[in-house]
């Protein structure tokens, strides 16, 4: 399999997965480039996770999404073959863990460091994010914002 | 007056190629003249075919791209930061 460009963090699921988004049409736009080619982007379970705990939640989204859309849109990103899928290799713990101490990581913050520890692993150094700025602290990446990656 | 009946060179060619190899021929016609030749069966698929081309619906599409089948959900409140997430 090739190598992907970009990791699709989790919030340009959720704006490619609502049309009221602000941010849809450019999410939309990278979504659908992922999974038309292969080699360009990439998910890890973390944000299959995450999109799922976002998009049902009212505190999230105006109009949470119904179950059975979630596991059509969570199963098609899931199989697809060309949008390449991520995962924690057995040392990314450990050292996201001293990675993190090293950082002076607290908080949540850890979430967005495991993320990155498993692209480092994976060997993916661009993460495609509404939040960039929660991505500068981590060395080893880039962040690019969806409207500059959609182009 | 009576009008002179007149039948295509290339109309009478395509009719004759096909009668050689013993293929049924179908003429349609065109302002009163023969004007296109077809095999049966090609001519009867062509009629199946439904002839409902929208370039523009095409075009509105590969504008919006929409590879999940979006939803309408209202849109998103806030920042999805992880410390809201994990919140």
């Amino acid at each position: 399999m090739d190598m992907a460009a970009a990791l699709l963090d989790t919030n340009v699921l959720v704006h490619a997965a609502d049309v009221d988004s602000r941010h849809h049409l450019a999410a939309a736009t990278l979504v659908d480039r992922g999974l038309r080619k292969s080699g360009q982007f990439c998910i890890s379970p973390q944000n299959l996770v995450e999109f799922a705990a976002v998009v049902t939640r009212s505190r999230f989204i105006v109009k949470p999404m119904p179950l059975n859309e979630l596991a059509r849109i969570s199963e098609l990103l899931y199989k697809s073959r060309r949008l390449a899928k991520i995962y924690p290799r057995r040392g990314t713990v450990i050292r996201a863990l001293g990675q993190g101490a090293a950082l002076g990581i607290t908080g949540p913050a850890w979430y967005d460091l495991f993320l990155a520890m498993t692209m480092r692993d994976a060997g993916v150094q661009i993460i495609i994010t509404d939040n960039m700025r929660d991505f500068r602290r981590f060395p080893f990446i880039a962040a690019r914002s969806i409207d500059d990656a959609a182009g | 007056m009576k009008q002179k009946s007149h039948m295509p060179r290339g109309v009478s060619k395509k009719i004759l190629d096909r009668c050689a190899r013993n293929e049924p021929v179908v003429v349609v016609p065109r302002n009163g003249k023969p004007s296109r030749c077809f095999g049966v069966q090609e001519y009867q698929k062509m009629q199946q075919h439904p002839l409902k081309h929208r370039p523009w619906m095409r075009r509105r599409s590969a504008q919006a791209p929409d590879p999940l089948g979006a939803l309408k959900l209202g849109g998103v409140r806030g920042s999805l930061r992880r410390e809201n997430i994990y919140d």
